[in-house]
């Protein structure tokens, strides 16, 4: 007799008030994925609740799973000598086949199904969604499988829940002990290595391949430990696999370097990037400042910092200075001060004149009428003790450093006519118009951005986990424009709002991120003399431009600056350095300093 | 089949602690068989790697024919298993637990099930964690006996349970048996209980199986003896093995014989003590011959 179907409605019956909760989470934020953005750029006060509430569901789902899975399990429980199911007519394979289809059923399916729909509210091409299924698949798995193994091994509840907190307190204690002991004793990042992969760090596609072969290895080897003990209940040799299978586990990914999921390259075939490039610095326009300690104990240090200058680009081209390394000064007399690692995160809002003239590169015969007039911002080109400053300021010599830039171009990315409600599908991006609202000195432009980040999407690029949080800057690389194409004009947003923006799950980027905008396209505060009104007859044939830096190589350089002194106080009128700049060049260097390459 | 459980060498050892030692076990169909000892003697144990809830650390065990070790659904379709230990679904009612527990038998009899309901008044719209201990073990011991099971193992059934309760569920399952004549399986530490049921006893102490034998058959062969001799006797020479815990206060003659045979057993008194007037002879209860055994071979008392 097929008694599945029975063991499938008692144990509906048994968590039917959870698994209507579960629904209701689901189905909460599937209508805020889908109907967030509008809410939230028709009522203000919803632009922060909202994304912090999909964040919640999602984590009260992940809570939900964390109970639903032992009640499932352990209302026929597999340890003891002291269940029900032991001594009746009931099959470990039927048990098995039951409890398997109930989590997939309910505690993926379901989910997968609300997801989908999302994505395809949202106009998410059906390649994508077909994409994005095995992704979401094995997220589901990788997060339900621990809880799963750890309801099969133990009786109750409250021993699920004690050994639970256990290993989650064991592991959060060695991996503060392990930061705190390489905070204070950077040496001993070397021992670490043995344990950490610290590759992934900077190599997000890396760290993703590392990442989903670690899925895979846990859903299998997962499936393989719990089908074992509800086949044959022999709970040590359980637990002694699931011992072998996480060493395995960690030995397998420790030394992980195959980029399954990388990128497919920008075809450089198509870019001459120039060989002539040369670089250098204004050095007039120097800053000197002091370094931030972070304890009393450590020496006082200067920064000084300067603009670099580039040229020898073609046009439509433009570099971005990644690193300075083997930063130097060379002296007459044979001595060499080398510098202390240098930072030269910036943020490069891509606003700044350098930026005007590969733009209007790609407008062609389009005539962008508010180009912008920023300076360029400074970037630290040394860095040394502050005795060592005092000891060699005024002192001329020549300065070398090693220097890694990224070459960009700017493209088109979207083209959308601007009217509410027009849409542009471009490669995992949409953009909508959601409103256009007439100012008596130009126009405000109401836009929702949305993006797929699919795992097996090789044409997205990928976001680390460890540092998800600094996507929040890759807005910087894409500016927006109107055009009208009839008159050949075009005007840049001066001002960019960021009304919505739910782009992070609590663990993690989101596979579908959507933005609100407000993009304002001004013709009055013009610095160049009157420019043409942006009234109803210019906006008719208008339309809106997105145009993104696309990166297209890197290239290496060195500075070499002969006759070169470090001044003995700044040359610039203004010591003031951007704040956004400063905290960043915190961040890098601490970075810097806890896992050195 | 004509032994509904056997075992043969079964042992059972937890790290260095031996629960069962190499017990050797027979309980024939039809039969009601009681398995006593004291808490700890190796009862439960025994049951459950018979029932394959353990693994046996070795021997081996049958059930109705079929190994312990290959015991499935079919087989379990024809056991019916209650113990006080036993986890029970406490979130169903009991209408919910008898219906969920149908579904799994093909035998099930709806009438009979019915029948047993109204017997021992169990209130069919009440959660099972909302019953009394008696209450659960009642409505357990009718999901196993609707359908009407060829083997029943009680593991502990009288924990718990108040005398009224305990009369309830002898009397309930002696009803049944009588016309069933199913095969019963009783492990208890309580011998007054069982001695109304079994037909047959098994006492297991320390994981050793200390005595098997039908009830009737060691009832009437254990007497407890008193006797006046004439003169002071020293007991201790030529006192027969069979002659348990003998005791001596002044003429006073008082001891256990193990071997009782009518006549024969008095002829063999009167020579042993040839100036003896005044025998008594009585018959032993279950205990009374458990409180010998204990006594004659250190088992702990019940």
């Amino acid at each position: 007799m097929n008694f599945i179907p029975y063991l499938f409605k008692k144990d509906f019956l048994r968590i039917k008030s959870l698994l209507l909760v579960w629904f209701l989470l689901i189905l909460a934020q599937s209508a805020l994925s889908i109907g967030g953005i509008n809410l939230a750029t028709e009522f203000l006060e919803f632009q922060m609740f909202l994304p912090l509430f999909t964040k919640l569901f999602s984590f009260l789902q992940g809570l939900m799973i964390i109970v639903i899975v032992p009640l499932l399990i352990q209302d026929d429980s597999l340890v003891g000598a002291t269940a029900f199911w032991f001594t009746r007519p009931i099959s470990r394979k039927g048990l098995l086949i039951t409890k398997s289809c109930f989590i997939f059923t309910l505690l993926v399916a379901l989910p997968l199904i609300a997801e989908m729909s999302v994505l395809v509210t949202n106009g998410v091409t059906g390649h994508r969604i077909l994409l994005a299924v095995p992704e979401i698949l094995m997220e589901k798995l990788v997060f339900i499988i621990p809880f799963l193994i750890l309801a099969i091994l133990t009786p109750q509840f409250s021993k699920y829940a004690l050994v639970g907190i256990i290993i989650f307190a064991v592991f959060a204690v060695i991996v503060i002990i392990s930061s705190v002991i390489m905070m204070l004793l950077p040496k001993t990042i070397k021992i670490m290595n043995i344990f950490y992969n610290f590759e992934l760090i900077g190599n997000p596609s890396l760290e993703a391949s590392c990442r989903t072969a670690k899925d895979i290895y846990i859903i299998l080897i997962g499936f393989i430990l719990v089908a074992h003990q509800f086949l044959t209940r022999y709970t040590a040799r359980t637990i002694r696999w699931l011992v072998v299978a996480y060493l395995v586990m960690m030995c397998f990914t420790r030394p992980w370097n195959w980029d399954f999921l990388k990128e497919v390259p920008y075809d450089k075939s198509a870019v001459n990037i120039s060989q002539s490039l040369s670089v250098g610095f204004n050095p007039e326009g120097v800053i000197i400042s002091d370094e931030v300690r972070f304890r009393k104990k450590d020496a006082r240090e200067k920064s000084i910092s300067a603009k670099e200058t580039v040229s020898g680009l073609p046009a439509g081209q433009f570099a971005i200075l990644k690193e300075l390394k083997d930063v130097k000064m060379k002296y007459a007399d044979g001595t060499t001060l080398k510098s202390k690692y240098v930072s030269t995160s910036k943020k490069e809002a891509f606003s700044s004149e350098k930026f005007m003239p590969p733009l209007e590169a790609v407008l062609g015969q389009i005539k962008l009428l508010n180009p912008f007039k920023e300076q360029l911002s400074y970037t630290e080109i040394f860095s040394l003790e502050e005795s060592d400053f005092n000891q060699y300021r005024n002192k001329t010599g020549t300065y070398l450093a090693d220097a890694d830039f990224e070459i960009y171009k700017y493209e088109i990315g979207s083209r959308v006519p601007l009217k509410q409600g027009a849409r542009d599908l471009f490669g995992s991006e949409q953009i909508v118009i959601y409103d256009i609202l007439e100012r008596p000195n130009g126009v405000s432009v109401i836009i929702a951005e949305k993006k797929t980040n699919l795992l097996f999407d090789r044409e997205v690029k990928k976001k680390s986990r460890y540092n998800f949080a600094r996507d929040i800057y890759s807005d910087y690389n894409r500016v927006y424009l109107i055009v009208n194409k009839k008159r050949n004009e075009a005007f840049l947003a001066e001002i960019e709002s960021n009304l919505y923006a739910d782009m992070m799950a609590p663990f993690g980027p989101m596979r579908l991120e959507t933005k609100a905008k407000q993009f304002d396209f001004t013709y009055v505060n013009n610095r160049s003399g009157p420019l043409p009104k942006i009234d109803k007859e210019w906006l008719s044939d208008a339309e809106l431009l997105r145009i993104d830096a696309v990166k297209i190589g890197t290239q290496h350089r060195t500075f070499k600056i002969e006759n070169f002194s470090l001044p003995s106080q700044s040359t610039e009128t203004t010591q003031e350095i951007d704040e956004m700049d400063r905290q960043l060049k915190l961040q890098d260097k601490q970075m810097k300093k806890y896992y050195p390459e | 089949m004509n032994n509904a459980i056997e075992t043969r060498s079964l042992t059972k050892r937890f790290g260095k602690n031996i629960a069962v030692q190499n017990l050797n076990l027979t309980v024939p169909a039809r039969s009601i068989f009681a398995f006593l000892g004291p808490n700890g003697a190796g009862k439960t144990t025994t049951i459950k790697v018979i029932l394959n809830i353990m693994k046996a650390t070795q021997g081996s065990s049958t059930v109705l024919g079929v190994d312990s070790k290959e015991l499935g659904p079919e087989e379990f379709a024809q056991i019916g298993y209650v113990s006080e230990n036993q986890e029970m679904p406490e979130w169903m009612t009991v209408d919910q637990f008898l219906n969920y527990c149908k579904k799994m038998y093909s035998t099930w009899d709806d009438k009979f099930c019915n029948d047993l309901v109204e017997q021992f008044s169990l209130p069919s719209k009440q959660k099972l964690r909302s019953l009394s201990r008696g209450m659960k073990m009642k409505a357990a011991l009718v999901s196993s006996l609707a359908y009407r099971p060829k083997l029943l193992i009680f593991d502990e059934p009288f924990g718990g349970l108040d005398p009224l309760v305990r009369d309830e569920f002898i009397s309930g399952v002696l009803d049944i048996t009588e016309s069933e004549n199913w095969t019963i399986f009783i492990s208890s530490h309580d011998i007054d209980e069982v001695e109304r049921l079994a037909d047959r006893v098994g006492i297991i102490d320390k994981g050793l199986l200390k005595l098997v034998e039908q009830t009737e058959v060691l009832q009437n062969r254990f007497r407890r003896i008193e006797l006046i001799t004439n003169e002071a006797t020293d007991i201790k020479s030529g006192f027969p093995e069979e002659w348990f815990l003998p005791k001596q206060q002044d003429r006073a003659v008082q001891f256990v014989d193990s071997q009782y045979v009518k006549g024969k057993s008095e002829d063999n008194i009167r020579e042993i003590f040839p100036n003896c007037s005044n025998i008594e002879i009585s018959g032993m209860s279950l205990r009374e011959i458990f409180v010998v055994f204990a006594k004659k071979f250190k088992i702990s008392e019940l």
